[in-house]
């Protein structure tokens, strides 16, 4: 019992930790790229792949906790 | 392709028909006019010529429409209905202008004047117990009076040190003393001395001559700005009766506008004493109409076409059949291809739309978002942009995927057609027709992750193969071939081998050793192509062996693994949706049916909440896969959109 407790805390706190991390991070680039994009729209390809990388730790952190 | 090949028109004809050749190539709307060779020179002028007339017109005309809507949004549809349609009469854009000018002016003024008594009334507050008349708060020969504001704290000390002088509080809220001090006139200096140097500040009454008391010039003060508030009122009512000329006005604005790009269009062409010459761009397959009805109805004009140099900027157009077409906006999102490259929109179409699917993953949301998709199309399709036309196009084809993914993973409204009563057996058998259990993703959420990478793994391998045929396309052999065609191999291979170890493909030890062969060919041919690619020789170590180590951990397993999202999705909108049915049939155990309603209420507002934030996240994500996993590895974007010279309009005509 305790053990499977244990496993569903460590699944829990990987997601909340990597999801709250994802989140900051986005918010961070997010605002830069608006930023840049309100001079170069044209950039947009470029400003999403900046903004979508700290994403990617959310998913690894959901990967994990299953 | 789908990038339409584009060639350059050019048009030389005699000056009498210019004018008429103008307003044909307007018409058709397929050619767009490129400022000639020999204007590029010169700075065209806009000064005193008929565009930057039309600018101001314009300018002007948008500031009313902007001016009436801002305060026709304040009043309900309903009264504006009313308005809009009592009233038709002939008002020139001009008079418009004046009219919503003169207002601001008017509003200005008043919210102004509105303004300065609010401050005056918080100035004189605190002196509101004040009974003298304010003409006669002023010193006498001998007496001189100051009134003014000390903090409460240094109240106490200035009285003190006031010996020459009477201090009396008006009024004390605490932190500030509103005062006044009577003093002798030849002790003037040290009085003021003293009371600045406890932070005394003074206060002169406006109005000082007037005969009336704090309190009534307070009373006076709110009187006026009642008056102020009416007058502000009945002016915001005249304009918003004038709303009703916003339409007329976008009408005006829309034909401004055209006679703009009109004007812009002859100053664009080069002219002789006799001739004009007209060069532009045009889509191939639009040449052989327009040649032949310009050679038709003019023989003064003579028309050809070449192809484009290597140094022109050429506009991208992009032409796709009915059923891919509506995903255009997702390549547009990104930025338009360019010339020479690949346009992207048939590649995604399909990925975009089962990516989609797998994310909403339920067939009854899939029916209700195909359903929505056509009732829009068809009720809303006039004066519809063809951006929000192509969308919702988009979204029924998503619906259709969405539709077929559910009825695999049995999922219907969450799992509502188990919990159904035994009647309605005929559903439950209609159900176990397609599903296949094995990938339901709240039963087998393991099977469910592997179909979102399998998905993965063919998208980008696919998106590699685009960038072969690509580079073969552009003339690039070696790097097809020493650079894509292994990283496709790699990409297999990696893939049979976890295959082989999971028991799907064969293994054994010779199998596993022609892997291993392939594999070291496959890098080293990697390696190979960075080493000549790069200049020096730590650029050529470093490329070397980075080129293949994100081959293998970007694009194999971080870009695969990133499809993971999918599966995030489909198995929450799954989850919830079982929760909410959950959550509603509880209400079931209420005595005599009373359970129903709420029930029925529980499931619609659940639902349709689950549906709302499932599409946002689907799209948002099923986008960014394409973005970001799909077109990084083929994709030229930088592209010049295409803009044909002709009719256009900032102002939709509203549907009727």
């Amino acid at each position: 019992m305790e053990g499977l407790v244990l496993a569903l805390l460590g699944g829990a706190i990987a997601v909340f930790l990597a999801g709250i991390g994802s989140a900051v991070g986005i918010g961070y680039a997010g605002t830069a790229a608006n930023g840049v994009l309100s001079e170069q729209p044209e950039k947009f390809g470029t400003m999403l792949l900046l903004v979508a990388l700290p994403g990617t730790q959310g998913i690894y952190g959901f990967l994990t906790a299953l | 392709m789908a990038i339409l090949p584009i060639k350059k028109i050019h048009i030389l004809g005699h000056k009498s028909i210019k004018k008429e050749l103008i307003d044909l190539l307007y018409e058709r709307g397929v050619v767009e006019i490129l400022q000639s060779p020999d204007n590029t020179g010169t700075e065209i002028n806009h000064e005193n010529s008929a565009v930057s007339d039309t600018d101001i017109i314009l300018s002007r005309i948008e500031y009313s429409i902007k001016f009436l809507e801002k305060y026709a949004a304040e009043e309900s549809p309903e009264f504006l209905k009313k308005e809009c349609s009592t009233r038709s009469e002939n008002i020139l854009p001009e008079d418009i202008y004046d009219f919503c000018k003169k207002k601001e002016e008017e509003i200005s003024a008043l919210t102004q004047k509105k303004e300065k008594n609010i401050k005056l009334i918080s100035d004189l507050l605190p002196w509101k117990n004040l009974e003298t008349p304010l003409n006669r708060i002023r010193g006498t020969e001998t007496a001189g009076i100051l009134c003014g504001k000390i903090a409460s704290k240094n109240l106490k000390h200035l009285i003190e040190n006031l010996k020459d002088g009477i201090a009396e509080t008006v009024y004390d809220n605490g932190k500030i003393a509103y005062i006044a001090i009577l003093y002798s006139r030849e002790q003037q200096e040290s009085v003021e001395n003293i009371a600045r140097d406890n932070g005394f500040s003074a206060f002169s009454f406006p109005d000082s001559d007037s005969n009336l008391t704090v309190s009534d010039q307070l009373k006076n003060l709110e009187c006026e700005i009642v008056s102020l508030e009416s007058l502000h009122k009945s002016l915001l009512k005249e304009i918003k009766k004038k709303f009703y000329l916003a339409d007329m006005l976008k009408a005006e604005y829309n034909k401004y506008l055209n006679l703009k790009i009109k004007n812009l269009a002859y100053e664009y062409l080069s002219n002789t004493e006799e001739t004009f010459y007209l060069c532009g761009w045009i889509v191939e397959k639009n040449i052989k109409r327009l040649k032949e009805e310009i050679e038709q109805k003019y023989s003064e004009a003579e028309i050809f076409f070449t192809d484009p140099s290597q140094e022109d900027n050429i506009p991208v157009f992009l032409g796709n059949n009915r059923v891919v077409d509506p995903f255009t906006g997702i390549t547009e999102m990104y930025g338009y291809p360019a010339y020479n490259g690949i346009d992207a929109t048939p590649l995604l179409a399909p990925f975009f739309a089962l990516s989609f699917g797998l994310c909403m993953c339920d067939g009854f949301y899939g029916i209700l978002l195909a359903a929505g998709a056509i009732f829009v199309i068809k009720k809303k399709s006039k004066g519809m942009s063809q951006t929000s036309m192509r969308f919702f196009k988009m979204i029924f084809l998503c619906g259709i995927a969405t539709i077929f993914w559910g009825a695999i993973t049995g999922g219907w409204m969450g799992d509502i057609i188990d919990r159904l009563p035994g009647s309605f057996l005929f559903l439950k058998n209609f159900k176990e027709n397609f599903v296949i259990n094995q990938i339901n993703p709240s039963e087998n959420p393991l099977n469910f992750l592997i179909l979102s990478l399998i998905l993965g793994t063919i998208q980008i391998v696919f998106a590699i193969s685009i960038n072969f045929y690509y580079q073969l396309r552009i003339g690039n052999k070696f790097f097809a071939f020493f650079q894509q065609l292994p990283t496709i191999t790699i990409h297999l291979l990696l893939l049979a081998v976890i295959l082989s170890i999971a028991g799907v493909l064969p293994s054994g030890k010779n199998i596993l050793n022609i892997y291993a062969i392939l594999f070291t060919c496959s890098l080293l041919s990697v390696a190979y192509a960075q080493w000549r690619i790069n200049n020096n020789i730590v650029d050529k170590l470093f490329w070397a062996v980075f080129s293949n180590y994100s081959i293998i951990t970007g694009n194999f397993l971080s870009d695969t693994l990133s499809y993971a999202r999918l599966f995030a999705l489909g198995l929450s909108g799954s989850l919830m949706a079982v929760a909410i049915n959950e959550i509603s049939l509880m209400t079931m155990s209420l005595p005599y049916y009373l359970g129903i309603i709420p029930m029925l209420l529980f499931l619609a507002v659940g639902h349709i909440f689950n549906i709302a934030i499932n599409v946002l996240g689907a799209y948002v994500h099923t986008s960014r896969l394409q973005y970001l996993e799909f077109f990084s590895k083929f994709y030229v974007s930088g592209g010049k959109v295409f803009k044909p010279f002709g009719a256009t309009g900032k102002y939709m005509p509203e549907s009727g």
